[in-house]
């Protein structure tokens, strides 16, 4: 027997008309309701920028206000700026006060400043990396989509003084809670885009081993979604920062001493310079002398050089990790099992939470058995 | 249908209504049983006798007791508690990836352990990188910091300042119905009232202003108490960023000199241990003689008839060496040509117990050394034989440079005589004491090997790196005198040299000093010494305090350091020479030294010592550390000394060349080479000037008041200074002191301006959090507009 759908209400009849086509029905939908809406490889990014920006100039004023209508999606968009702070000063801390030093110790505490740097940027990126590889494995496999955003609408209250309250959007994702996640944002999206209800849980089902189409396909994709997403939260607040002290251990390695602005051409020339110094004899006396000593002179050409530079040190800096120091044990062993212990985190990762999720056909039993008792209530 | 309650059936069936099934009659009209009703005038107060019901029960039904409940935490939280919470969560960990079922809260809480886990995994790989000891201990002191302040950071100044302005506390924390331990200003939307406790928000309403009982009294404080923690959390938001990395910046800077201090002792502790488990002696009467046996050499001379081979010195190598070191053809060819007739006059002489020595055999001695090809033939035949009798007597017991070139000056000899004498002899020698450097080379690694523990210990304090006590003992004694000296860390206009020479009351800045050259270094002591001493001459109080507040300046490891050398006075006289009768030693002595020349190419070995004996080379070896580490310490006042003596006019004899000569070896000792070997008028000079200097024990009377040892460590320095090949070298060794007070003022420089940069930062941050405190938790405009009075 085929799926039978039944589609609700969600786009209500508008006082515009009632030939007014589906489209716009649509957006003025869209225009006041919560929606997931359409979403391309930056919309990542988008959603982030736009956190950053509106944390500047609203969320931190709204805080500092007191005013009511600050959430807990506001407050856990805060938590980016003393990420970001922090990070900027961890490196300053190595390198700002070096333009004082002289400069045996600008170089050796440059050395040391890139190094701080790299390992800054790459624990960053250790982080989104992990996140990325397991979110489009657990895609691929169970059907749910990780990174799925939705729009927000927030209705505002009223602030002190005046009329009319403003509606904010927020970019929340849809499977940010792992217990009440944004089921029925799902379904309207399915009704309104796809013609189905249970769209999205119709491609959970076919991952799940499930050949023909269920009646209600959602009462098993959300127990499945609740199961797998409890899993993959709880090993991913720990496997990303495994990839992320692999990223720091990355950035102390000796390639990335050497990083920084590579020029095209140097042009020697000669100079003359006079050098004071004191007369070993005559101690008191100061003796000067016209001394020719090259200068050289940096062209101001940028090569492509250093926009490759760090790329190239970091396949270098791979390599020192993986080899190590001889020294001692530890030293010789301790990257390998680094990276090692990366990819096994971010295989378990995946595998955890895949393991129970395909049915199991011999599980399911269709006859009674006769001899079993059973409890009718 | 309605869903009818199990409270309204209990009632219904109080009241004795029957419930039946339709009759045999089914009448359409509402008279009679349909429904069930039996008596047909309840019909139509069948609502009514429901709503009487409940209007007669209403009050005896209440909402449940909220099960949510406040935790009674203090302000700065528990250790306990927060250890406690840490396995909880790595159980959770375990529970919800094996069954799949999960709060927001414990997902949550597991983004914590990760960071732990990644601070500390972050933090062993670091450490197993550190070069030094304190490096890889303060890699886990800084993840602990950072962790420990990210949690600090808002308890204690945040939460406690908010208490102290406001009169409640913005951190409480709650359980939830579900169990979850839960901030409770976390969401500023969901404030869970019920588990407030009114008595509670009472007295907060007391200390806050407001009047609890008076109208909307409960709803201002608890939209206070709601504002207050909003406005904080975003002011935590805002500063944590700035906050934790200065915090553990500024604490790791402030505990890595403890540390190192702990590290040193720890090493110390360590191989004295080691030592006092295995002594020196059973190591060292356990070692392999180096001759093993003497008959075997008296038999092998008499068996050779005066027949070199390479056989002979094949076999004569194997019984002189525990390792085969004068097996190369070459180096057989250079022990032949220089030394063969010695050592085999030497070898008789051993084997007869005769010791003489004629003209014969001292120009055999110079022959060998072809000092007779061309440098002095003819000279020498010239020498009468006292001088000649004068010059073994002082070559053999007394081989030092000094007193050679004396006689040799006697002598009428020239300069440049004199100088190609010294060259040919250590020219021609050249190759052939690098065979002895191999030779000697051999031994040392066969002692160190056997007394490694021993060498280790000596590591630990002496060696030039890092970790030692001497270099720790040292910094500490140089920060003491610049905090004594109380330089500036950069001046508006700094001063240059030539006006630092000519005014004395000039004072320099670090800045400077790391700037310029080592003279300006000394320039910059100078003054500053001239600005404590003012007009006080030798011997007055005010010089005997700053001289007691500079020999003062040491290190805290003073214990740790006599207990050193006393155990290496122990020592007892053990050779490796299996002993014999009588003088043996003496003519191992001869042997050794016949072979090895009249000095040894090591200096760091005594010159006169033999290998025979380790007590002495272990002797003369902490003897030279021994004077390092003291002549460190008392450089400072050694050029106090000088500099008053000179203003006062006891060293009048001295003209100005010698005087910058003897400031020249003081300050820096950078003697150039053209001094060393060539210019023998030079040397004399330099000694003249030490003499001057450090011969005369009266010249440091009131040193030797405050520091007893203070003439003995001039005593040794003067005689240390005679026994020089290379004075750079060895005088004053552990570096110059103009050298080091450059190098310690650019550390100083380098921590003074990070520090003033940062420190800064962290006191304005400290200021801005405390100080906006008192401007949050405004509620006056939201509750302006209320009515005094008026209709309720």
């Amino acid at each position: 027997m085929e799926q039978v759908v039944q589609n609700g209400p969600k786009l209500p009849k508008s006082d515009i008309g009632y030939l007014t086509s589906n489209e716009d029905r649509k957006n003025e939908y869209y225009a006041t309701e919560s929606h997931i809406y359409k979403q391309g490889p930056l919309s990542g990014v988008n959603a982030g920028l736009h956190k950053l920006s509106n944390d500047i100039f609203t969320y931190f004023p709204k805080g500092f206000q007191g005013s009511k209508n600050s959430d807990f999606y506001e407050y856990l968009s805060l938590g980016m700026v003393p990420y970001i702070i922090g990070s900027a000063l961890l490196i300053a801390l190595y390198s700002a006060a070096n333009k004082h030093y002289n400069l045996a110790d600008k170089a050796s505490s440059a050395k040391v400043a890139k190094t701080m740097g790299a390992g800054v940027v790459l624990y960053g990126l250790g982080k989104w990396l992990f996140k990325k590889i397991t979110h489009s494995a657990i895609k691929g496999s169970t059907g749910i989509d990780l990174d799925m955003r939705y729009i927000n609408k927030v209705n505002e209250l009223p602030e002190h003084g005046h009329q009319k309250g403003l509606v904010r959007e927020q970019y929340p994702g849809v499977y940010d809670s792992a217990t009440f996640f944004r089921s029925d944002l799902l379904a309207a999206d399915g009704e309104i885009n796809h013609g189905n209800v249970y769209h999205w849980d119709d491609k959970i089902t076919q991952k799940a081993g499930f050949e023909t189409k269920l009646y209600a396909p959602n009462q098993i994709a959300n127990e499945k979604t609740r199961k797998v997403l409890a899993r993959i939260k709880a090993l991913e607040n720990v496997g990303k920062y495994i990839f992320a002290a692999t990223g720091v251990a990355l950035g102390s390695q000796e390639a990335f001493e050497n990083v920084g602005k590579v020029f095209t051409k140097y042009a020697k020339k000669y100079v003359t310079k006079r050098v004071t110094f004191f007369d070993p004899d005559n101690l008191e006396k100061m003796k000067t002398l016209d001394v020719r000593v090259p200068k050289f002179k940096k062209l101001s050409k940028l090569s492509l050089k250093t926009l490759t530079s760090p790329f190239e040190a970091l396949g270098k800096a791979f390599v020192q990790l993986w080899k190590g120091d001889k020294k001692n044990l530890i030293t010789k062993y301790y990257g390998k099992a680094l990276i090692l212990s990366c990819a096994i985190s971010a295989f378990l990762t995946w595998l955890i939470p895949t393991i129970g999720f395909k049915r199991n056909p011999n599980t399911i039993k269709t006859k009674i058995d006769e001899n079993k008792k059973y409890e009718v209530c | 249908m309605t869903n009818i309650s199990p409270l309204l059936i209990s009632q219904l069936n109080k009241n004795q209504i029957n419930v039946t099934n339709g009759t045999q009659n089914n009448p359409k009209n509402n008279s009679g049983t349909q429904g069930g009703i039996k008596n047909n005038t309840q019909n139509n107060n069948y609502h009514e006798q429901i709503y009487q019901n409940l209007k007669r029960t209403a009050n005896t039904v209440k909402p449940n007791q909220p099960k949510a409940k406040l935790v009674n935490e203090g302000m700065l939280g528990n250790p306990i508690t927060a250890t406690k919470d840490t396995f909880k969560d790595a159980k959770n960990f375990f529970k919800i990836t094996a069954t799949g079922k999960a709060s927001d809260t414990d997902l949550g809480r597991i983004n914590n352990l990760g960071l732990k886990t990644g601070a500390l995994i972050i933090a062993t790989f670091l450490a197993s990188r550190a070069k030094t000891k304190t490096d890889a201990i303060m890699q886990f002191v800084g993840g602990g910091a950072f962790l420990a302040a990210m949690s600090l950071w808002p308890k204690l100044f945040i939460n406690i300042p908010a208490r102290l302005v406001h009169g409640f506390r913005i951190d409480r924390k709650y359980i939830s119905a579900q169990g979850e331990k839960k901030d409770f200003g976390l969401d500023n939307q969901f404030l869970v009232w019920d588990a407030y406790p009114e008595e509670q928000l009472r007295k907060d309403a007391k200390r806050a202003g407001i009047d609890y009982d008076a109208k909307n009294g409960k709803e201002k404080i608890q939209r206070k108490i709601q504002k207050t923690m909003l406005q904080n959390r975003t002011l935590w938001m805002a500063t944590a960023g700035f906050a934790t990395p200065l915090a553990t910046a500024l604490f790791g800077n402030f505990v890595q000199p403890h540390i190192k201090d702990l590290v040193v002792k720890a090493d110390f502790n360590r191989a004295k241990k080691a030592l006092e488990k295995n002594p020196i002696n059973e190591q060292i009467k356990n070692c392999k003689p180096i001759v093993r046996n003497e008959k075997e050499i008296e038999k092998l001379i008499k068996n050779s008839n005066g027949v070199l081979d390479d056989d002979f010195f094949k076999q004569l190598a194997q019984l002189l060496n525990p390792t085969d070191v004068i097996a190369n053809s070459e180096n057989r060819v250079t022990l032949e040509k220089y030394n063969s007739q010695n050592l085999i006059n030497t070898l008789k002489e051993i084997q007869q117990r005769k010791v003489k020595i004629d003209t014969d055999s001292l120009k055999e001695l110079l022959k060998d050394a072809k000092i007779t090809s061309g440098l002095m033939g003819e000279e020498i035949s010239t020498l009468s034989q006292d001088d000649i009798n004068i010059i073994i007597s002082t070559f053999k017991t007394d081989s030092s440079e000094r007193n050679l070139i004396k006689l040799l000056q006697q002598n009428d000899l020239g300069d440049d005589e004199i100088k190609r004498i010294l060259n040919g002899v250590k020219k021609d020698n050249g190759e052939f004491f690098e065979t002895i450097k191999e030779f000697n080379k051999n031994i040392i690694s066969d002692l160190r090997g056997k007394i490694k523990k021993y060498i280790d210990l000596a590591d630990t304090v002496f060696a030039s790196k890092a970790e030692s006590m001497y270099t720790n003992e040292y910094e500490k004694s140089m920060k003491s005198l610049f905090d004594f000296l109380g330089f500036k860390r950069k001046l508006s206009k700094e001063p240059t040299l030539q006006e630092l020479l000519e005014d004395k009351t000039m004072q320099a800045s670090l800045y400077g000093i790391m700037n310029n050259d080592e003279r300006y270094a000394q320039a910059a002591f100078r003054n500053a010494i001239e600005a404590k001493l003012g007009d006080a001459k030798y011997g007055s109080e005010k010089y005997n305090s700053i001289i007691k507040k500079l020999l003062e300046f040491k290190g805290q490891n003073k214990k740790e350091l006599d207990k050193f050398f006393e155990i290496f006075s122990d020592l007892e006289n053990i050779s490796l020479i299996k002993p014999q009768e009588g003088e043996q030693n003496i003519e191992i002595k001869k042997l050794i030294n016949a072979i090895m020349g009249s000095k040894s190419a090591n200096s760091s070995l005594n010159a006169t010592s033999s290998c025979s004996n380790i007590s002495n080379v272990i002797k003369s070896f902490i003897d030279s550390k021994k004077i390092d580490l003291e002549s460190g310490k008392i450089k400072a006042a050694l050029v106090t000394n000088f500099e008053t003596r000179l203003k006062d006019g006891s060293l009048s004899n001295l003209s100005p060349e010698q005087i910058n000569f003897a400031r020249k070896i003081l300050y820096s000792t950078t003697i150039s080479d053209a001094l060393t070997y060539t210019n023998a008028s030079h040397k004399q000079n330099y000694w003249d000037v030490m003499d001057c200097i450090l011969k005369d024990e009266n010249n440091f009377r009131a040193e030797k008041e405050i520091m007893p040892e203070f003439s003995e460590i001039t005593k040794k320095l003067h005689v240390a200074s005679e026994h020089l090949d290379n004075p750079k070298e060895e005088y004053l060794r552990c570096s110059s002191f103009s050298a080091s007070l450059k190098k310690y003022a650019t550390t100083l420089f380098n921590s003074k301006t990070w520090l003033r940069k940062f420190g800064i930062m962290a006191i304005i941050l400290v200021a801005v959090t405390l100080l906006i405190q008192p401007l949050f938790g405004n509620i006056k405009k939201e509750f302006s507009n209320e009515s005094k009075g008026g209709n309720k």
